[in-house]
């Protein structure tokens, strides 16, 4: 009699399994099978996170083409250094550490284009490079057609704050890391984190009060 | 509750308690700001709507090389330790090994095992064996010509065959061609040529058709004016152990081509020489008999058989 109640609990509890455990155990799975010589494990590890990463770094870079680019440099570093990994972190936070540092990366090679156009144009009559773009507060056309106003005054919001304040808040509140996930990425403590994601909370509040009617 | 206390627990991102809730109806400053914040928490949660292409797996999985990469498996921490005391392991054991094979007869003060004197014939033939092998070195420990001198001298034959030593399976085969008779007393080895090939195995070439065996082809022939051959290489074989030693014969007494004779010593010297079908060869029985005699072979029952 009490087998016949065990059973409905124990499938009712797995399936309340957030979806985020639900896919570690997937990862971990995938990461086993690929590390035991089944590289089409890899695929499905792909197909879980690619749009999770390509999000990230959309948000970073607000650029399609950057971010695709990005998305792919990503996963082609997580296939070669897969083999290596040892699973001290789960999957999704070595992946998304990888997509960050791609993203810090071309960020950091655009400012420098950016720079040089700058300096290179001698008057502010031309249009604006593609290469601004990637800096540009102003909303992107993608922002312009997918979201609303809303959307596009936090996008604004977004990128007039500190990248360090920009990336806890992508990956917090729109990726839905815990506070462990987001401190082993980007290597701080839990309070840490905490204490930053009020300081990110209160900037972008108070550049979205300039904006926001 | 002051501004700054509300506006540090709205920043948390937590549920806002009663007293902040009280405060935030009489203070419109944090009202707004309250308000943006509810507005970019759901600005947030805009920004999770998936905007990727619809062919992003495609082009992500497009942008993966063909092969795997090296699969790096976790090496088990003893694993190299254990290598190396394996690997020491072996090479001491080699070591001891033959330190002792070298030393014990000495250390122990034991003889040295005692390997039986083979029969004369035998010991000669695997002279030759190991000569043919050697490729007779000039300087090698018995030249051909001083085996020759060894033997005691031939006994009278009533027909004219060169008095030469024994061939062995390693002179070319050139030696048993038509050559002019070697002065008495002196024995004819003929000098082995520069370009001489390295023969097979003897074994190995009386299993073969004369015909087809390489290096054994039968000797062109005779030009007009040269003389017929005078001798003719044949192998003698035991059949019981399969040793074999090189004789001449004289064409008229050594089996046809391709067949076989079977050559009988006798405990009392009576030689008796049969075809293949066990017919006696009486005509062949003298010249059989002073050539195997000639190379002091023990009795018993041989195959003869032409190889030149």
């Amino acid at each position: 009699m009490e087998a016949v109640w065990v059973y409905p609990v124990f499938m009712d509890v797995l399936a309340n399994l957030p979806d985020e455990e639900r896919g570690a155990e997937a990862d971990e799975r995938d990461v086993a099978r690929f590390q035991a010589g089944n590289a089409a494990a890899f695929e499905d590890l792909v197909r879980r996170h690619e749009r999770g990463v390509y999000r990230l770094v959309l948000r970073l870079l607000r650029n399609p083409d950057d971010a695709l680019e990005v998305t792919q440099e990503a996963f082609l570093r997580a296939y070669r250094g897969l083999p290596s990994f040892r699973g001290d972190a789960s999957f999704r936070t070595w992946l998304f550490g990888i997509a960050l540092n791609a993203a810090r990366t071309r960020q950091a090679g655009l400012l420098r284009s950016l720079s040089r156009t700058e300096s290179l144009e001698a008057s502010g009559d031309d249009p604006p490079s593609p290469l601004l773009w990637a800096a540009d507060p102003a909303p992107s056309p993608e922002s312009r057609t997918l979201g609303g106003e809303l959307k596009e005054a936090l996008l604004t919001a977004l990128s007039r704050i500190s990248p360090e304040h920009r990336e806890i808040l992508l990956l917090r509140e729109v990726e839905g890391l815990d506070y462990g996930e987001v401190g082993a990425l980007l290597g701080i403590p839990e309070g840490t984190v905490k204490s930053r994601l009020a300081r990110a909370r209160r900037a972008v509040r108070e550049a979205l009060e300039g904006i926001w009617p | 509750m002051t501004c700054e206390e509300f506006l540090d627990l709205l920043d948390q991102g937590e549920p806002l308690p009663p007293e902040a809730l009280a405060h935030l109806e009489s203070c419109p400053k944090c009202a707004r700001a309250h308000l943006v914040a509810s507005e970019a928490a759901r600005g947030l949660d805009a920004l999770k709507e998936d905007e990727a292409p619809p062919d992003l797996h495609r082009r992500l999985m497009a942008a993966l090389p063909a092969e795997a990469p090296r699969l790096l498996h976790r090496r088990n921490p003893w694993a190299l330790p254990l290598a190396a005391l394996l690997v020491a392991a072996l090479l001491g054991g080699f070591s001891l090994l033959s330190f002792l094979r070298r030393e014990t007869p000495e250390a122990l003060s034991l003889p040295r095992p005692s390997v039986a004197a083979p029969h004369p014939a035998i010991e000669k033939e695997e002279s030759a064996s190991t000569e043919s092998r050697r490729q007779a070195p000039p300087e090698g420990p018995l030249p051909s010509s001083e085996a020759a001198e060894s033997l005691p001298p031939p006994p009278p034959r009533p027909l004219e065959l060169h008095r030469e030593p024994p061939l062995t399976l390693s002179q070319d085969l050139s030696e048993v061609r038509p050559s002019a008779p070697a002065p008495a007393g002196e024995a004819a080895v003929p000098p082995a040529p520069a370009d001489a090939q390295p023969m097979p195995s003897p074994k190995g070439l009386l299993k073969e058709e004369p015909s087809a065996a390489a290096g054994l082809a039968p000797a062109p022939p005779a030009a007009e004016g040269e003389s017929a051959p005078s001798a003719v290489l044949c192998a003698l074989e035991t059949l019981d152990r399969s040793r074999y030693a090189s004789l001449q014969l004289p064409p008229d007494f050594c089996p046809p081509r391709g067949s076989h004779w079977y050559v009988v010593l006798g405990e009392r010297g009576v030689t008796e020489v049969t075809d293949g079908r066990g017919k006696p060869v009486p005509d062949a029985v003298q010249e059989v008999d002073g050539a195997v005699r000639y190379l002091h072979l023990p009795p018993g029952r041989y195959k003869l058989r032409r190889v030149g």
